[in-house]
């Protein structure tokens, strides 16, 4: 979730000229989200054929890389809880009551069923360090144009995308949409930022739609509350914090 | 004299050419369907013995005690290298492979099954198992240490996983903590038995041993294939001889030990199954040989009268009905053995049971083997059981009272 | 044809009785082994039917259209109690169970196990069938408490190293992206005849499942076990008909899992193959006595036809006698066939060393029950006697051949 709002950063200043260095734009930009530590309330809606499933849920996090969510409803999952650490990846579930800890590939699994993954919910994986930076021109999307950067991850890295396109609006700055691409160059997952709001004095997408490889738009993430929490530190996201917490 | 008795015996059968000529060919039918389904047999069991050692048993294995009795994953191999160095040492040895198995549930979307999970080394798995050679889409695993996963067509289908697919694997680690890692399908295996296919997927061994939080280059089982299998036995002791104590070896048929005894079971089946043959054949020729006494009762008799001894008679009756039954023997082998030679060549196509043939681990194209070891074997069967069968006629020859046979007709 | 026919045939067989009970007997002898042969093998074959399919997968299985092959979760059908009634109802229909399942990782201490959870309900099941399973423990717990019990296979018991009373922790896929996780009392182990399931499957109560999963209301299949068993896929599409539900799926055993059954038809063409070699056999061995029977008469016809008998009366004549004798030899083979198959269906034969051992790491008890069904004599006894008539041909040829002047 946090990089969807470092890209909100990237509005007013990045990419005026296409002569400017587009990595230290995103770099700016990522820096500008981790000044923020927050706690947002958000809701993800699963629209499947047979079922609608929306899961509410309380995170609260620092950086990309120290994360926590506690579902809140529906019921029958409530008190589950994830939580990313740095490289570690953790889940608690109270009906067991133990914390079982995920490895980091598992960031890129589907979350709870639907087509947003793992670290969609808890911070994503940084564009500016892990990925080389292509400016392609501009593109419209939606009938309004955006500039579309190419990242494509550096050799040492394991990420699983070969590649993902990100398509900024040049009128607002914000990113629009980005299209995960899989080895085989075919779309294995693309967001698009729905709607734009202002919340707690920042501009950030509110209501964000994935689409699965498919190419049916089934996941909304909607923003329903977001809070800067300049009192959180790294110390907060420790494995013991999750048995804690009040769904 | 017991020359005489048998070309007596020789004339007699030939007096009723149609009958005996019946009798003969039925013998030879007799026994030339049974060689031959016991020599489809066998090709059949020896293509599925095969396949199973190439796709998935290896010739031998090396692991330890503890593994073979709990599975327990802390088990592994001590002393890993002294153990791959002798390996390597040993010139009887053509390949081998280490492997990390554990049980584990995989997950795509939201479909899940158990599976079997064999952490292998990408480059030594292929020169062990045709499994890892038999990658019908895709790659198989190249990077040891990657998050690259090989699926079996059949899993893949019931998963509807494609190349390229995400997976989750969940299992628990040494230490106690239940892992869950995701991984990537670059490679989709066919062409094995559809149980193996659907138990077993690969993973790199370095990607396992530390999902299951196990030192780096450890190993639960290796596998490895022999120049000659035919001197597994040796090859073993040898091997055992220059190895740590505490690893213990078992070839193929201690590893399978139902695709070992498969053979065996399959022979006493077809011995069964000769025999019956055969009896119903002796009954045949029972019937033949009592008929036939009752046709020649004044014949019979007559040689009674004019001084034969009681012993010569039985002995001719005796012969007459071995001569009957032994005289198809050569013919069955001999047909049986050529139309094996011919078919093992072509092959006998079974498209018809394809699946039904998957589901046993055989493929659909039979090549029978021909079985010399079994033709003296129903050679003696066909002799005792004659034998047998003639002492009832004979018996009742001797008891022919020569005077009333004389009268009749 | 006239009585006079059936009555000199009748006759000439009571003339020379040595001669018709050898033919006769060859008859029976052939009859008796094919019976056995195939009552042995069709035994086996629904002993491992019954092993397979009867226990876990049903005869008969109810699912949502889309539920197979995958088995996902969320292809669950609502339950629905009304219909299920009905369908126990239904006059061919032996008993239906609603059943839950999904798989999930097993844990206790350092061991874990992955396995399929089954839920079961016991009271629509009947517990009978379920106490014959019991290896240890009992059903005698309640559900809809606070722990689950549950019920492992006992290989599985055995490897998870778990004592009655063990709280294991289950986790899983749950139902519409839920997971599934929950702490199990171990209440009972189980043997099912096949140390596939015992190694595997988790049974626990049908409500417990539906709790753990998520699944409230859901069923993922239902199991119909037919009052006949063997006609479960003619009777399939009859009982859809018949108990229709929305967006169901009916199918039978043979349809989902046709490897199984296509291993029984190889196995079982296999058998007709020896079958087939044995009556070559035994109509060749009929054929000799056939043709010595005819030589040894051939004076005989040549007298009556010299006297003014027709040949086409003589040829009738032959035929029934031949067809007297296959059918005294059938009725003698038949209560032969039938006492010996009926002594191993009350004491099976059990076998023993390392091909019981083969069978058992297979999956299969080792006992090889016979089939009682009695079509298996009847085909046979049919077979057998159209062998005979055929065979005896001869001797209408021998009729026809014979000259009429006598030499």
């Amino acid at each position: 979730m946090k990089t969807l709002l470092a890209f909100s950063f990237l509005a007013c200043t990045v990419l005026q000229s296409m002569g400017q260095d587009v990595t230290a734009l995103l770099r700016k930009a990522e820096q500008a989200s981790i000044q923020h530590a927050s706690t947002m309330d958000m809701a993800i809606t699963n629209v499947k054929p047979r079922y609608t499933k929306v899961i509410n849920m309380r995170t609260w996090s620092i950086g990309n890389k120290h994360s926590l969510a506690v579902i809140t409803s529906p019921k029958r999952d409530s008190g589950l809880t994830y939580m990313r650490a740095g490289d570690d990846l953790y889940m608690y579930s109270p009906r067991i009551d133990r914390v079982s800890k995920l490895p980091a590939s598992m960031l890129m699994q589907g979350w709870m069923g639907t087509d947003a993954q793992f670290d969609n919910v808890l911070g994503q994986s940084s564009f500016v360090d892990d990925f080389h930076h292509d400016y392609q021109g501009k593109v419209d999307v939606n009938g309004a144009p955006c500039h579309l950067i190419a990242c494509t991850p550096k050799d040492d890295v394991a990420v699983a995308h070969a590649r993902v396109n990100v398509y900024v609006s040049v009128q607002h700055g914000g990113w629009v949409r980005m299209q995960f691409f899989n080895r085989r160059d075919q779309v294995s997952q693309q967001m698009d930022a729905l709607r734009y709001g202002v919340m707690d004095g920042v501009l950030m997408p509110v209501e964000i739609g994935m689409t699965g490889k498919d190419g049916v738009q089934r996941t909304t993430m909607e923003v329903l509350q977001w809070r800067k929490r300049p009192d959180l530190t790294e110390a907060y996201f420790v494995p013991s914090r999750m048995t804690q917490l009040e769904p | 004299m017991m020359r005489n008795t048998l070309s007596m015996a020789w004339r007699n059968i030939w007096r009723s050419p149609w009958r005996s000529s019946v009798v003969i060919i039925a013998m030879a039918l007799g026994i030339w369907a049974g060689i031959f389904t016991i020599g489809l047999t066998q090709g059949m069991n020896t293509a599925r013995t095969d396949s199973a050692l190439n796709d998935y048993i290896g010739h031998g294995r090396i692991s330890t005690e503890t593994y073979m009795v709990n599975g327990d994953i802390a088990a592994y191999i001590p002393q890993y290298q002294e153990v791959t160095a002798s390996l390597e040492a040993s010139d009887q040895v053509s390949a081998w492979a280490p492997r990390l198995i554990t049980s584990s549930m995989i997950q795509s979307g939201s479909k899940s099954t158990a599976v079997m999970v064999m952490g292998v080394d990408p480059e030594r798995e292929g020169l062990v198992f045709s499994s890892a050679v038999n990658v019908v889409e895709g790659h198989f695993l190249t990077d040891p240490s990657g998050d690259e996963l090989v699926i079996g067509q059949s899993l893949a289908d019931k998963l509807d996983v494609m190349l390229d697919d995400r997976i989750v694997l969940t299992f628990q680690d040494q230490t106690g903590n239940i892992y869950a890692g995701l991984f990537w399908v670059t490679g989709i295996y066919d062409g094995v038995s559809n149980m193996v296919e659907e138990a077993n997927l690969y993973v790199s061994i370095g990607t396992l041993s530390e999902a299951l939080a196990l030192p780096s280059s450890s190993a639960h089982e290796i596998r490895y294939r022999v120049t000659d299998l035919a001197e597994l036995d040796a090859t073993q002791a040898k091997l055992t001889a220059s190895m740590p104590a505490v690893v213990q070896l078992d070839g193929w048929k201690r590893i399978n030990p139902e695709l070992g005894m498969a053979d065996d079971i399959m022979a006493q089946a077809m011995l069964i199954f000769i025999t019956i043959i055969l009896l119903a054949m002796s009954f045949g020729i029972l019937n033949t040989m009592l008929m036939a006494i009752l046709e020649r009762q004044r014949e019979l008799g007559m040689l009674m009268a004019i001084g034969m001894n009681k012993s010569r008679l039985f002995a001719l009756i005796v012969t007459e009905t071995l001569l009957l039954s032994l005289a198809g023997l050569p013919l069955g082998i001999a047909l049986g053995h050529v139309s094996l030679t011919l078919t093992a060549k072509t092959g006998i196509s079974m498209a018809s049971v394809e699946q039904g043939m998957a589901e046993y681990g055989i493929a659909s194209t039979i090549y029978p083997v021909t079985v010399p070891e079994y033709y003296l074997t129903i050679a003696a069967l066909v002799f005792v059981l004659s034998f047998l069968f003639s002492l009832y006629p004979a018996r009742k020859a001797l008891k022919l009272n020569p005077v009333e046979s004389m009268r009749v007709l | 044809m006239s009585g006079l026919v059936v009555r000199m045939a009748w006759r000439n067989l009571g003339r020379n009785r040595r001669r018709s009970a050898i033919t006769g007997a060859a008859v029976a002898f052939a009859l008796f082994f094919a019976i056995m042969i195939r009552s042995m093998q069709l035994g086996i074959y629904s002993h491992m039917i019954d092993t397979v399919v009867g226990g876990m997968a049903g005869y008969v299985q109810v699912s949502d259209s889309a539920y197979w092959p995958s088995q996902d979760i969320d292809l669950s059908m609502v339950a629905d109690k009304d219909w299920l009634n009905q369908v126990n109802a239904h006059p061919n229909v032996e008993s239906a169970s609603p059943r839950l399942s999904g798989f999930g990782l097993f844990t206790l201490a350092q061991h874990s196990e992955v396995g399929q959870w089954v839920g079961v309900d016991f009271t629509a099941e009947g517990t009978d069938s379920w106490i014959q399973r019991l290896d240890a423990g009992s059903y005698d717990i309640p559900d809809g408490q606070e722990v689950m019990p549950v019920w492992l296979g006992r290989r599985m018991a055995e490897n998870l190293n778990s004592r009655l009373g063990d709280t294991l922790i289950a986790l899983g896929q749950g139902f519409r992206g839920s997971p599934a996780s929950g702490r199990l009392i171990l209440a009972g182990t189980l043997k099912l005849g096949n140390p596939q399931l015992e190694s595997r499957v988790a049974i626990l109560h049908l409500a417990d499942a539906q709790f753990f999963s998520g699944a409230e209301g859901m069923w993922g299949q239902v199991l119909i076990t037919p009052k006949q068993p063997e006609k479960s896929l003619a009777l399939t599409p009859q009982l859809a008909n018949d108990l229709p539900l929305a967006n169901a799926l009916w199918s039978s055993w043979e349809e989902r899992m046709p490897e199984l059954q296509q291993a029984i038809e190889a196995d079982s063409a296999g058998g007709i193959v020896m079958l087939f070699i044995l009556y070559m056999v035994i109509g060749f061995g009929l054929l000799g006595t056939m043709i010595m029977l005819a030589s040894e008469r051939q004076r005989e016809f040549t007298m009556q036809i010299a006297l003014g008998v027709r040949r086409k009366l003589l040829a009738q004549m032959m035929l029934l006698e031949a067809f007297f004798m296959s059918l005294l030899g059938v009725i003698a083979g038949a209560v032969m066939g039938r006492a010996v198959t009926f002594y191993f269906h009350i004491n099976p034969p059990q076998m023993v060393g390392e091909a019981a051992e083969a069978m058992e790491s297979q999956g299969w008890d080792p006992v090889l029950p016979p089939s009682m069904d009695l079509s298996i004599i009847s085909t046979h006894a049919l077979v057998v006697v159209i062998l005979t008539m055929l065979v005896s041909l001869w001797a209408v040829s021998v009729v026809y051949r014979s000259p009429a002047i006598q030499r």
